[in-house]
């Protein structure tokens, strides 16, 4: 998998959030190949592109980011699902990794964790050259 | 929880996050001024005004509205290194204000959990289209209580709106 390029879905309201993690996510070597801008349509992209990570915001209109982690994970067991988002209660972190998802990131994002916590996820060497 | 104590709570979560968040993402020092408080269509917005509602126990709206020189430096600070069309300015200035709002208010539910024992719940940000909003019916006979903050940049205030049995009790004391 480590000779592969990673490909990642980005899920979230956010216009520059999209473009913020879009970015980032070429600067780590990834490729984003789908976004969406709620939990809906992330659902319906799912199968279409299955990405090797989804990041996924919680609070967006249509569908939020549980429900949507749990669509898809009901489908796809396998996905990996990196929850990016403002809330931070600890009862919407469980919530969260009781609906599928590997990882949770609080806004704003620093790229080395974010970074760390997609190689951790897919199992995958820390390059250094990040940090 | 009494609405007093509740409003006092929520307000000063939120400002306590909205300092950190402005010094530690901008590098902008915010100051407090004089605090406002009235009927909701008599409340003062500023160029761009952002707002979320928190549901649950609390059941308010936060709102944060910014000159629009303050929003400029925000926008130019969580825009760069980011390739934005000339017609998308617009979108992506409102993104900026939206996407502040979203983050202090996130934060926040951190600090409110105690409040709501199911959890604190938030819609998305809208930005709010103030001819609109004071004619929406669930928010005509609401209140307001606002913070009024200076920046170097330029002013933004934090406002609660509620049902006035929440906030009356606040202005009378």
């Amino acid at each position: 998998m480590d000779v592969d390029i990673l490909t990642v879905m980005v899920v979230d309201d956010s216009p520059i959030i999209v473009k913020k993690l879009s970015v980032m996510m070429q600067t780590l070597g990834y490729k984003v190949i789908q976004t969406a801008t709620n939990g809906k349509e992330a659902v319906a992209a799912y199968p279409q592109c299955k990405p090797n990570v989804v990041t996924m915001d919680i609070t967006m209109p249509e569908m939020d980011g549980i429900e949507a982690t749990q669509a898809i994970m009901s489908e796809f067991p396998d996905a990996k699902i990196l929850m990016i988002t403002s809330h931070g209660q600890e009862s919407m972190v469980l919530d969260a990794l009781k609906a599928g998802a590997k990882g949770y990131i609080l806004k704003p994002f620093q790229q080395q964790k974010v970074y760390e916590t997609i190689q951790k996820m897919c199992k995958r060497k820390i390059d250094l050259q990040f940090f | 929880m009494l609405a007093k104590k509740l409003i006092a709570t929520v307000m000063q979560s939120v400002m306590m996050r909205t300092h950190a968040y402005f010094e530690g993402e901008f590098n902008i020092e915010l100051t407090e001024q004089r605090c406002t408080h009235g009927q909701f269509e008599d409340m003062i917005l500023l160029d761009t005004t952002a707002v979320i509602h928190v549901g649950g126990t609390i059941n308010l709206l936060i709102a944060f509205g910014f000159e629009s020189s303050l929003l400029n430096v925000i926008y130019e600070k969580m825009t760069e290194e980011l390739e934005i069309e000339l017609h998308e300015i617009g979108i992506y200035r409102d993104a900026a204000a939206s996407d502040v709002i979203n983050t202090i208010v996130g934060h926040c539910t951190i600090d409110l959990l105690h409040i709501d024992k199911n959890g604190v719940t938030i819609t998305p940000p809208t930005i709010l289209d103030c001819n609109h909003a004071k004619k929406a019916s669930h928010i005509k006979n609401a209140m307001f209580y606002t913070v009024n903050l200076n920046t170097a940049l330029g002013k933004m205030n934090i406002s609660l709106v509620a049902q006035p049995e929440m906030l009356e009790n606040n202005f009378n004391e």
